[in-house]
């Protein structure tokens, strides 16, 4: 050991020169020896390097190579197929639903653009980031916490937008992480979306929550011809002229086919392909919003009037055209949110109808539900119940007893086959014997003798008895048919009712049937059926198709189509129609519809209360009128539906109103139908006898003698009485140019008499005509009496006035006294 | 500086000014032509999209900056193949111990911190554009171990006393080459542990490469590199293993159709839609659908999809060909090199070259997991690109000392 470190010793000792060319820092460690560290080098060197110039120059392009080609040639078509999907941007541009206008132009129906606030929870959660600050990878735990706390930032950041909101619903859809689409708001206007859309690009939320357009529907009128207009859902046009109509209204979307970048935006391109939207055509109604306004209002004056428990409805009609006026059904909705219920009969009736299919469920609980799990079972079946009760178009899709408004159309049809003449007589002992029955009238000491026009001006069922027994089973078949009751009419509406089993088969139709058909009773027709059967008796004779659509234009205001009257067939002849309507018109001036009576308008018409099916205390109490009577201009059909009897088997409402189409169906319908005569620009043509009390204009008779000016009064058909002393008459009330009513005494004052500026309105309900007119103008007013015929009665009382009693009015102003008349019809 | 007439040169400084490289300095200009180009391509789109300053909504922004570094790249090249290499040698340590330095200051406050990674610096430390000091170190790297290894032949082993039981074990490992090694190993450590704390996947592996591929062209025994590269693969692995977003990098380059990778793998699997896309012509130039937005960075690591997507896979190959070429062109001068320290340096930065090239597309097309390596000549990164041309005036002025052949 100790010779062999000597020899290394020596050996370095040697080398010594050999060492100092090489650092002598590393003496103290070792010794450099003779062997190099490279040996053979040169040789290892080249060989290594040829070794990395095959590998780096080819060997390692090869699998680079392949895989290009794997990639590029190989499985081209199937990762192209995504990459194209991926940046195809392929939209429909929506086209723009057509607007609905009235007859006049007003919009009914339009489209504008909202927009959605959408939410997709899943993506919130992707846009945590998984990294901290630092960049470095989140934990498992510290990732989730910090997840959870983002939606519930969420949920605060949209309750904050929108108080309104459900917070617990809010907190269960943020939370929902598999969804990717909440609508979280709808129905944004533009000037929210505004603020909205500032809001969400300050906050970077692109990725989850995010504004889309979207289409909404404004009916300007709300409620206005609600059930006729129909309205739009997901789906489109889901109800009435909007469902009808809707290929009509929709257009066709357009398209278009580009490419796109990631973030969703278009690229332009000269691949691009674009398709226009064609936006949907416009609509002219024949509905009139004022008219159907009218109708509306009619419709809830009554309802309250009569305590109306089953709702109302009411069609205005072209009776020449067919063109519908306005077509109302109470209760409405607002299409605007149609599955709101606002009505509160409807609302009242739900609750009712939620306790009867609570307590029937109950009873009948075969899945062993607690009571809350079936009285929400119950809410939703009485809900869509109601829904569905409001959306109907009663007047079209559901049928109805006529009862006496029918005994027109048996009328004109024993007119055309001269069965009957206006001679003839007939004897009503308060009922008829049919068969083996007695069927009773209405009248139970009965009308006694009478010619045609007063039988039906009393709507005398024996009469029409007998008028059914002369037509003949056949007559009356044909007739009924001929009036087109026994098809649906075909009106561009949806949901006609079905007719099957509404009448009779023919061979079934006994003695009985027949007696009972004549009056109207015991079968069914729907009101738009009633109406144009109606209109074809006294419009000259045809059946007209009725239709609600009058012209379809293009957005710029050319039309495309116009509907033309249809007339299906003529069912009698114009003279008979003629004869029908003069006898017609006899019942509102003088019969069972003088209630509907309006001055200078001659309305012709027909009552009719029917029994609804057998149930008690159900009467539809109804009018059908038209005017006037020599050139209808318009027909009205008005029914309500079980006014409320103040006890039960009682014929009187609580505030004592006889229930009866002539009390209370035509006493709403005169008014109606005067207001949309002066609508249509009809002009008053006054009889003889209106004329004595139509307005006329007050002369003036101030400064001149008592003499003259009563001489300047008679020639304007005034009284005058006098007060104060003198021969000349210094004041005058009206004053000149005013306008009151013939045969009104007007008050002249002489010498320094002066009149009060101001008078309380007496109470003139309950009174005669005459007794209200002279309570009215010893207080100073003057009196315009309407709603019954010139031929006042004993019976004729005031049923209202324009200026309640008690309150203060100028003396000289004309009162407005509405009178009525109870009337024994059915 | 008044040019020296021939005769005054020394031999060394006539060497010095021989001709360069034609076909390699042809090849880099080819592909940096090709590269610019695409870059404009696959860029604009990003950059009319970018609403930051600096790039605020220019198209440009991008393809400017590039071509401006381009320019002064192609201008350091050329001033860099005038220098005589031989000044390298002792330039290197000096370069490395300024580059352990930068490396070094990326962890103080001077350092650049970018998604929350400290690789950058300022070139003018509080302000200018930024640089990756690895960048340097590579090439530091790379020559410091050329100009040590290149003595090797002369380098004699050294003998220890046999006496104690160190100097035993010092023999020992004399012998079979260990010692000799320590040195690189020290050095090597000291830039990788600077490095991958940063961290920097990347540039750790291309700095180990660079370093490995001097040593074994220099005649290190392959025993040490069959050992230090298991054990560097099985160190890897472990750390792989052990941190969970590398697991899943994994996990993606396995499955990359997988569920698990929906948002993961988005990268990969746009740029695989970008290849196959092109198909065997590509869509033409200025046509890819899959730069608007889809491909993530189409400006830098997946440039070359986009590439293919328009040129085609035989564009594609194209690229790939001049590629090869140029590696072989660069294998080809170390081979011819004046000596063992051109020759060495040549191959560790061609071998740099190649390996950027085989990670960037062997990530693309799914043949290595992601490593996040851009492509040379391609990418954007003006700095990266300026560094990348001077290493390639570093071979041009290697090349220029190429001793004629005997047939010219």
């Amino acid at each position: 050991m100790n010779r062999n470190t000597a020899r290394t010793r020596k050996q370095t000792a040697k080398r010594a020169p050999e060492r100092s060319r090489y650092e002598r820092g590393l003496s103290w460690a070792g010794a450099p020896t003779s062997a190099t560290r490279g040996s053979h080098s040169k040789r290892s060197i080249l060989h290594r390097t040829l070794v990395l110039m095959v590998v780096c120059g080819v060997v390692m392009f090869i699998p680079l190579a392949w895989r290009l080609w794997d990639i590029a040639i190989v499985h081209h078509d199937e990762y192209q197929k995504t990459a194209t999907q991926q940046q195809t941007l392929d939209f429909t541009i929506s086209a723009q639903r057509g607007n609905i206008y009235d007859r006049n132009g007003n919009v009914m129906a339009m489209s504008a653009t909202v927009y959605k606030l959408i939410l997709s929870p899943r993506d919130l959660v992707n846009s945590v980031s998984k990294k901290d600050e630092d960049g470095n990878e989140l934990s498992t735990e510290a990732y989730n916490a910090s997840v959870a706390l983002r939606q519930d930032q969420m949920v605060m950041e949209l309750m904050t937008l929108f108080p309104e909101l459900d917070r617990e619903r809010v907190d269960k859809q943020v939370h929902n992480t598999k969804n990717a689409y909440w609508e979280v708001r709808t129905n944004i206007e533009e000037e929210e979306a505004e603020v909205l859309r500032e809001y969400l690009t300050e906050h970077k939320t692109a990725s989850y929550l995010y504004l889309i357009p979207d289409a909404k529907r404004y009916y300007p009128y709300s409620g206005l011809a609600a059930q006729a207009l129909g309205f739009v859902n997901a789906n489109g046009g889901a109800y009435g002229i909007e469902a009808v109509y809707n290929d009509v209204l929709e257009g066709t979307p357009g398209r278009v086919m580009t490419n796109k970048t990631a973030g969703g935006t278009e690229r332009f391109n000269t691949y691009a392909e674009y398709v226009d939207a064609v936006d949907g055509y416009n609509l002219t109604l024949t509905i009139d919003a004022t008219i159907q306004s009218y109708l509306e209002k009619t419709l809830e004056e009554g309802i309250r009037e009569f305590d109306v428990q089953e709702g109302a409805f009411a069609i205005a009609m072209n009776p020449k055209t067919g063109a519908i006026y306005g077509i109302a059904s109470s209760p409405d909705f607002d299409p605007n949110s149609y599955s709101q219920i606002s009505n509160e009969l409807l609302l009242a009736q739900m609750e009712q109808d939620k306790e009867e299919i609570f307590q029937q469920l109950k009873a009948n609980n075969t899945e062993n539900l607690t009571d809350s799990e079936l009285m929400s079972k119950a809410e939703s079946q009485a809900y869509s119940n109601a829904v569905n009760t409001q959306w109907r178009s009663r007047a079209i899709d559901s049928r109805y007893e006529p009862g006496s408004t029918f005994k027109a159309l048996v009328l004109a049809a024993a007119l055309e086959e001269g069965v009957v003449s206006e001679s003839d007589r007939f004897y009503c002992p308060g009922y008829a014997k049919v068969a083996d029955r007695e069927i009773s009238c209405s009248r139970k000491q009965g009308h006694l003798d009478q010619d045609l026009t007063k039988a039906v001006g009393n709507s005398c069922n024996p009469a029409f008895m007998e008028i059914g027994r002369r037509l003949g089973k056949d007559k009356f078949y044909q007739y009924f048919e001929a009036f087109g009751l026994m098809e649906n009419t075909g009106i561009d509406l949806p949901g006609e009712a079905s007719l099957v089993g509404a009448i009779w088969d023919k061979n079934k139709m006994g003695e009985v049937e027949l007696a009972t058909a004549s009056f109207g009773q015991r079968f069914e027709v729907t009101p738009l059926q009633m109406i144009c059967g109606f209109a074809a008796v006294i419009n000259g004779g045809n059946l007209v198709k009725p239709y609600v659509v009058q012209s379809i234009s293009t957005r710029d205001g050319t039309v495309v189509q116009n509907t033309e009257t249809e007339i299906v067939r003529q069912v009698i002849s114009a003279e008979t129609s003629q004869r029908a309507a003069d006898i017609l018109e006899k019942v509102v001036s003088q019969g069972t519809g003088k209630n509907a009576y309006v001055a200078g308008y001659r309305i012709g018409g027909k009552t009719g209360s029917s029994e609804v099916g057998l149930e008690k205390d159900h009467t539809l109490v109804s009018f059908m009128g038209y005017a006037p009577a020599d050139d209808p201009q318009v027909i009205v059909l008005l029914a309500y539906d079980r006014p409320k009897p103040v006890s039960p088997g009682s014929d009187y409402t609580a505030n004592d109103i006889y229930i009866s189409g002539g009390n209370m169906a035509a006493k709403k319908a005169g008014p109606l139908i005067a207001e949309i005569l002066d609508y249509l620009g009809v002009e008053k043509i006054y009889s003889a006898e209106e004329s004595a009390a139509v307005d006329v204009p007050m002369p003036s008779v101030t400064g001149i003698s008592v003499d003259n000016a009563k001489t300047e009064l008679e020639k304007k058909n005034l009284k005058y009485r006098t007060i104060g002393q003198g021969d000349t008459v210094s004041r005058q009330v009206p004053a000149a140019r005013a306008s009151i009513p013939g045969g009104s005494t007007v008050i002249l004052y002489l010498g320094d008499a002066v009149p009060d500026s101001t008078n309380e309105v007496p109470d003139v309900t309950g009174m005669t005509y005459e007794g209200a007119k002279n309570a009215l103008e010893r207080a100073g007013f003057f009196m315009r009496a309407s709603g019954v015929s010139t031929y006042y009665s004993n019976t004729t009382t005031a049923a209202g006035q324009s200026v309640s009693p008690g309150e203060a009015a100028a003396v000289g102003t004309v009162i407005n006294v509405q009178f009525y008349n109870v009337v024994e019809d059915n | 500086m008044a040019r020296k007439a021939k005769r005054d040169l020394t031999m060394d400084e006539q060497l010095a000014r021989g001709p360069l490289d034609l076909p390699f300095l042809m090849l880099v200009l080819l592909l940096l032509g090709i590269g610019l180009i695409m870059l404009f391509s696959a860029s604009y789109y990003t950059a009319f999209r970018d609403p930051k300053p600096p790039v605020s909504n220019n198209p440009y922004f991008y393809i400017t900056r590039q071509a401006l570094y381009a320019g002064a790249g192609v201008a350091a090249m050329y001033l860099i193949s005038r220098i005589n290499y031989q000044h390298f040698r002792w330039m290197a340590p000096l370069m490395l111990a300024g580059s352990i330095f930068l490396l070094a200051l990326c962890y103080t406050p001077f350092g650049v911190e970018i998604n929350g990674v400290k690789r950058w610096l300022y070139v003018f430390l509080v302000g200018g554009p930024t640089f990756q000091p690895s960048e340097i170190a590579k090439v530091a790297i790379v020559l410091f171990f050329s100009a040590r290894l290149c003595k090797r032949d002369t380098e004699h082993q050294l003998r220890f006393t046999r006496r104690t039981g160190t100097g035993r074990m010092l023999n020992l490992l004399e012998k079979i080459g260990f010692l000799e090694l320590v040195p690189y190993g020290v050095v090597m450590l000291v830039v990788l542990v600077l490095v991958v704390f940063e961290p920097h996947m990347s540039g750790t592996i291309l700095i180990m490469v660079g370093g490995a591929s001097v040593l074994f062209v220099s005649g290190i025994r392959l025993g040490w590199f069959v050992g230090l590269g298991s054990l560097a693969g099985a160190g890897l692995a472990f750390i792989v293993f052990m941190t969970d977003y590398l697991t899943r990098k994994i996990n993606i380059w396995l499955d990359p159709w997988g569920a698990d990778a929906q948002s993961d793998g988005y990268q990969f699997r746009q740029g695989v839609y970008s290849i196959a896309s092109g198909g065997l012509l590509g869509r033409g130039l200025g046509n890819s659908g899959q730069k608007y937005g889809f491909v993530p960075e189409p400006e830098n690591d997946m440039i070359f999809p986009i590439t293919v997507e328009e040129l085609g896979l035989v564009g594609g190959y194209l690229i790939l060909l001049l590629f090869a070429l140029l590696i072989l062109r660069g294998y080809w001068l170390a081979l011819h090199a004046r000596d063992k320290f051109g020759m060495l340096t040549t191959v560790g930065i061609i071998t740099l070259l190649a390996t950027q090239v085989f990670l960037n597309i062997g990530v693309i097309t799914g043949l290595i997991p992601n490593t996040g390596i851009s492509l040379p000549f391609f990418s954007y990164g003006g700095t990266a690109l300026m560094i990348q041309l001077a290493e390639m005036g570093m071979i041009l002025s290697i090349s220029r000392q190429i001793p004629a052949s005997r047939k010219d």
